[in-house]
């Protein structure tokens, strides 16, 4: 195995939590984000190994910026009509702290799905993975103030689906 | 901004942190087959298209030679061994030769005059890199604040650098966004409507209103108008955004700004 196909897989290893985090966040359930994870591990491969080029400037910021992209490109294919009725049953978690957390998580899921999917992707950037509106901006290929904008409109819409039940689920998501 | 920002912060952090991980090397493996695999496609096609290079070569240069004057009469054009991916396709951004070039700032910059009425119109920043091409000018109308923004943005130095190039409909989907529509050329339009600016210390009293489109060739146009002078700061001087929807549509998808 090369040093740089060794420096991938390590880097892929430290990276693949995160990355999958987003994804659920993104996708809504534990197939899509493992698909969508996977896809994005092959794109950053493909850089990693290109001939003739140096190394990524920042690959953990490189990795989530195709991850976004491939999902709203994925997004933009996919039929209406594919859109699943129910969601498959996550792996098993045991205790009520993690009940709590999958309860969250699946109101959580359910109320960004029905957000735009760019307006998905622009919150998990902002306030999943910390990026500044002008990286959001840049990876996403639109202007800052069109970030702030679905920024504002996607918060109010996941206030109007969660309603009053906000402050409830993040006390019990922290129980 | 109706809900604190940590609240949705801390929200999607709890929703993440205990979600129960798959397996990671299986990912890492899957990740790398699936990179290998689009390896071997992209050499596949870069060796198709030497051969289609190649042949063409090979029916030309003996007719410069002197050779069969049948084959070079034959009208049939000459196809490539396979079809690579098109400008349409999802992944792919458009090649830069299909796009149109733009005109020069200065008449950009006089058209924008010209269609809005606007009493000045600024350059604030062009590149002529030939890398990105965009090309972003401020101005006042009825002394009302506007931007106008112009840009490729399936930036060729994304493609290149292996990145997931975004598909001219990535603005929006219609399906989701009732503001959202497909014209009938395949371009894509968002229209925001009148809504308050936002942002840190920006006045309440301070309106907004944007259109954006997409069209199918990669270009990105952006308008917005101000009731007010600034984007951030001034004093308001109309009770609505200085242009109206129609007048930013008409602005957005002429043909005035390409060469």
């Amino acid at each position: 195995m090369s040093r740089r196909h060794h420096e991938f897989e390590e880097f892929a290893r430290a990276r693949t939590p995160q990355l999958y985090r987003s994804a659920w966040m993104l996708c809504g359930d534990a197939h899509r984000a493992e698909d969508l994870v996977q896809d994005t591990l092959a794109k950053v491969f493909v850089r990693w190994h290109r001939p003739l080029v140096g190394a990524i400037d920042n690959p953990a910021a490189y990795a989530h910026t195709t991850l976004v992209r491939t999902y709203i490109s994925a997004q933009r294919r996919r039929s209406n009509h594919e859109r699943p009725t129910e969601h498959l049953p996550e792996q098993a978690v045991t205790g009520p702290q993690h009940q709590d957390g999958a309860a969250t998580r699946l109101t959580l899921a359910a109320a960004l799905e029905e957000l735009a999917p760019l307006d998905r992707a622009v919150l998990v950037m902002r306030y999943l993975d910390d990026t500044s509106v002008a990286d959001t901006a840049a990876a996403l290929g639109v202007s800052g103030q069109a970030v702030r904008n679905r920024t504002l409109r996607a918060l109010d819409r996941l206030r109007a689906v969660l309603g009053t039940s906000l402050d409830d689920l993040i006390e019990s998501g922290g129980s | 901004m109706t809900i604190p920002d940590h609240g949705v912060d801390l929200l999607l952090r709890q929703a993440a942190q205990d979600l129960a991980l798959p397996d990671v090397d299986r990912l890492v493996a899957g990740g790398v087959t699936r990179g290998r695999t689009r390896r071997r496609r992209a050499r596949i096609g870069t060796t198709f298209a030497s051969v289609a290079v190649v042949g063409a070569a090979a029916l030309v240069v003996p007719q410069l030679l002197g050779g069969d004057p049948q084959t070079a009469r034959d009208p049939r054009p000459i196809q490539p061994a396979t079809s690579g991916p098109t400008a349409g396709s999802p992944d792919v951004a458009p090649p830069a030769d299909v796009l149109r070039p733009l005109v020069p700032p200065n008449e950009m910059a006089q058209t924008i005059r010209d269609v809005t009425g606007a009493s000045d119109v600024h350059e604030v920043f062009v590149d002529e890199s030939g890398k990105d091409l965009p090309r972003l000018f401020y101005g006042s109308v009825r002394s009302g604040f506007i931007s106008f923004r112009i840009r490729w943005y399936n930036n060729p130095l994304v493609v290149e650098d292996g990145g997931q190039p975004l598909a001219p409909s990535h603005i929006c989907e219609p399906a989701v966004e009732p503001d959202c529509t497909t014209r009938s050329d395949g371009s894509r339009l968002l229209r925001e409507d009148v809504r308050q600016s936002g942002g840190a210390g920006v006045p309440p009293t301070f309106l907004e209103r944007s259109l954006t489109l997409a069209t199918d060739d990669g270009w990105q146009i952006d308008v917005i108008a101000y009731n007010c002078t600034g984007e951030k700061e001034g004093v308001v001087v109309a009770p609505e955004p200085v242009l109206t929807m129609a007048e930013m549509e008409a602005l957005a998808t002429s043909d005035a700004w390409y060469a």
